[in-house]
């Protein structure tokens, strides 16, 4: 009964917001699975510290989030809808559509592997993700242990819940903690990231485009190993994508209701983890900074990206304050290092290194590059692709910045984080790259 | 830029990608080990017996007889007794497993090595109630 009621508030919720938003076709259907999980998850975090840890709250609170998705779909389908009927994507093309196949059994059968040799996830996982699910689900009345400044700082208290509180809250409903709860979670961000990447592309670009997407984030190495790793960088990853195509679409249809969509999928990224709020951020920036419409456009862009992003934020200022304690990076964090040159020139090194690291990358961050400084400066400019691609080379400036001024070891610091930052931002950058390089579709599909 | 070109250029970066993904997950890490691996026992399960001892949620002093770092910026060695309290807390969640504190009852310790622990105990004016998997995990009290 408690997973049923689960899936439907997941299912209802997702898809009430992403139609309430003007959503339809493949993206509506890409993206209301990913919504509904943040939503769930979120909605979880918020009781539990107004309410507790009474199971009736979360029953509660789950029947309240199927009632209003199922309310919003009522709603919009009784109000009928004034959009123009969805297009009917062509087909792309059939080696594509098989190489796309091919590449998502490979997939698949290697994160099965990956979570059959690494029960528990990478470090990351089981010593802050999975932890914290588990102190959640186990801990009843005591939840509040779970951020208790008496525990060492590896355990990072302060970090947010999207992702422990998805698991706890199948930890609960299994009445057990099996490993592949975790384990589901994390090919389920996964599976979310691609879909929501192929939806998008296709909906603004020409065919196959989505589907060149897909299989350059699937064929990028490490994409498959964090997300195996349980690691909250590919959920992470998931809601920047989706707020960068909801941007894109925003600006390129001129839809727009989705700036709000984009600026609650934000804060999802922000409530997955710290970094998510910095990229967030970048987002929020360049959408006002970049003049791809007249200011007054974009002032009310930012105005309905920050109004999306409000719920969350508030939820995640409330739990900073409130809940969680102080940050290792930024509470011993020396601002004086930036004036240390050495400091560069050793980041400067090791972001070199993994520009050329095989292992993680391939050759995916070289062709990067080479389509940043040989092909880009050759293609027309569009406006949507400048304002993601702008906000993501900000974020990895902020992050650089970060690396600077944090007290761990330089070079230690950025081999262990630096493939999980760019994990972070990678689905966004192969998006804003293909929509830089190809051309919108005049009979683009989005909303 | 021509469609064709972008095809091609990601079939070739494409399949040098599946192919690494494909050397680390099946060579580098030997398939053929897989059945072995998933064998393993868990590092938690040693917290088995012990957690039963132990109060459901609450408090309790930790001690080892190795550096655990402690402070963000300063590593302690190759980071074994930091490993170490990490899975004891994952293992104990919701426990808040107190790292150097002697005064709570009981007292858990975690060693690399059981001959260390009766020192251990008695430079905290403790004794070692229980052992469990070899000596390496303990129940002390005063």
């Amino acid at each position: 009964m408690s997973l049923l009621l689960a899936l439907a508030a997941i299912g209802l919720s997702g898809l009430g917001l992403a139609t309430l938003s003007g959503l339809r076709g493949p993206p509506r259907w890409a993206l209301a699975p990913l919504l509904g999980l943040g939503v769930w998850s979120s909605t979880y975090a918020a009781t539990l510290f107004a309410f507790g840890a009474d199971p009736a709250v979360r029953f509660l609170k789950d029947a309240a989030l199927a009632a209003f998705g199922l309310a919003s779909l009522v709603v919009l389908a009784r109000k009928g809808s004034t959009a123009p009927p969805a297009i009917v994507p062509e087909r792309a093309r059939r080696g594509l559509r098989i190489a796309l196949a091919l590449t998502a059994i490979l997939s698949a059968a290697l994160f099965v592997e990956h979570s059959i040799r690494y029960p528990d996830g990478g470090w990351d996982a089981w010593m802050i993700w999975n932890l914290r699910a588990r102190a959640l689900a186990r801990a009843g009345a005591a939840f509040n242990d779970a951020f208790s400044p008496e525990l060492l700082f590896w355990v990072h208290q302060d970090y947010p819940l999207l992702l422990p509180g998805t698991v706890a809250q199948g930890f609960l409903i299994a009445g057990s903690e099996p490993r592949w709860i975790p384990a589901l979670v994390a090919f389920v961000f996964a599976g979310l990231a691609v879909t929501v990447l192929v939806s998008s592309l296709d909906a603004l670009r020409r065919r196959d485009t989505g589907l060149l997407g897909a299989i350059a984030l699937l064929t990028t190495p490490c994409f498959i190993g964090f997300a195996a790793n349980q690691q909250s960088d590919v959920p992470v990853g998931a809601f920047l994508l989706a707020t960068s195509a909801l941007l894109a679409a925003a600006i390129e249809r001129g839809e727009r209701r989705l700036f709000a969509l984009a600026g609650f999928c934000a804060s999802l990224a922000a409530w997955t983890k710290n970094e998510g709020a910095l990229h967030a951020a970048c987002l929020a920036t360049t959408l006002a900074a970049v003049p791809w419409g007249p200011w007054r456009e974009r002032r009310r862009a930012l105005l309905r990206f920050a109004a999306g992003a409000v719920p969350v934020i508030l939820l995640l200022a409330w739990f900073k304050l409130r809940v969680s304690h102080v940050n290792d990076l930024l509470h011993t964090a020396r601002l004086g290092s930036l004036l240390e040159l050495h400091r560069w020139g050793i980041l400067a090194g090791a972001l070199l290194r993994r520009l050329v690291f095989f292992q993680s990358w391939a050759l995916w961050l070289i062709a990067e590059l080479v389509v940043l400084v040989a092909v880009l400066p050759r293609v027309p400019a569009r406006p949507a692709a400048r304002v993601v691609g702008l906000a993501l080379a900000g974020a990895l400036a902020a992050t650089s910045i970060v690396y600077l001024i944090q007290p761990h070891e330089l070079l230690w610091f950025v081999r262990a984080s630096f493939d999980r930052i760019l994990i972070q931002l990678w689905p966004s950058i192969l998006l804003a790259t293909l929509l830089a390089l190809t051309p919108p579709d005049p009979a683009s599909r989005l909303p | 830029m021509n469609r064709r070109t972008l095809s091609w250029a990601t079939a070739v970066l494409a399949a040098t990608g599946a192919a690494r993904e494909a050397w680390f997950h099946l060579v580098s890490e030997p398939i053929m080990q897989l059945a072995s691996a998933a064998r393993e026992r868990l590092p938690e399960a040693g917290y088995a017996q012990v957690r039963l001892l132990l109060p459901r949620t609450g408090r309790v002093g930790y001690l080892t007889d190795l550096p655990v770092s402690t402070v963000p910026g300063h590593r302690e060695g190759d980071e074994l007794g930091t490993w170490l309290y990490s899975q004891t807390v994952y293992a104990l969640a919701p426990l808040v497993v107190v790292y150097g504190d002697a005064g709570t009852d009981p007292v858990l310790a975690c060693v690399v090595d059981p001959g260390r622990l009766d020192d251990l105990a008695h430079r905290h004016g403790l004794r070692v109630e229980r052992r469990f998997e070899g000596g390496r995990v303990a129940l002390l009290r005063r």
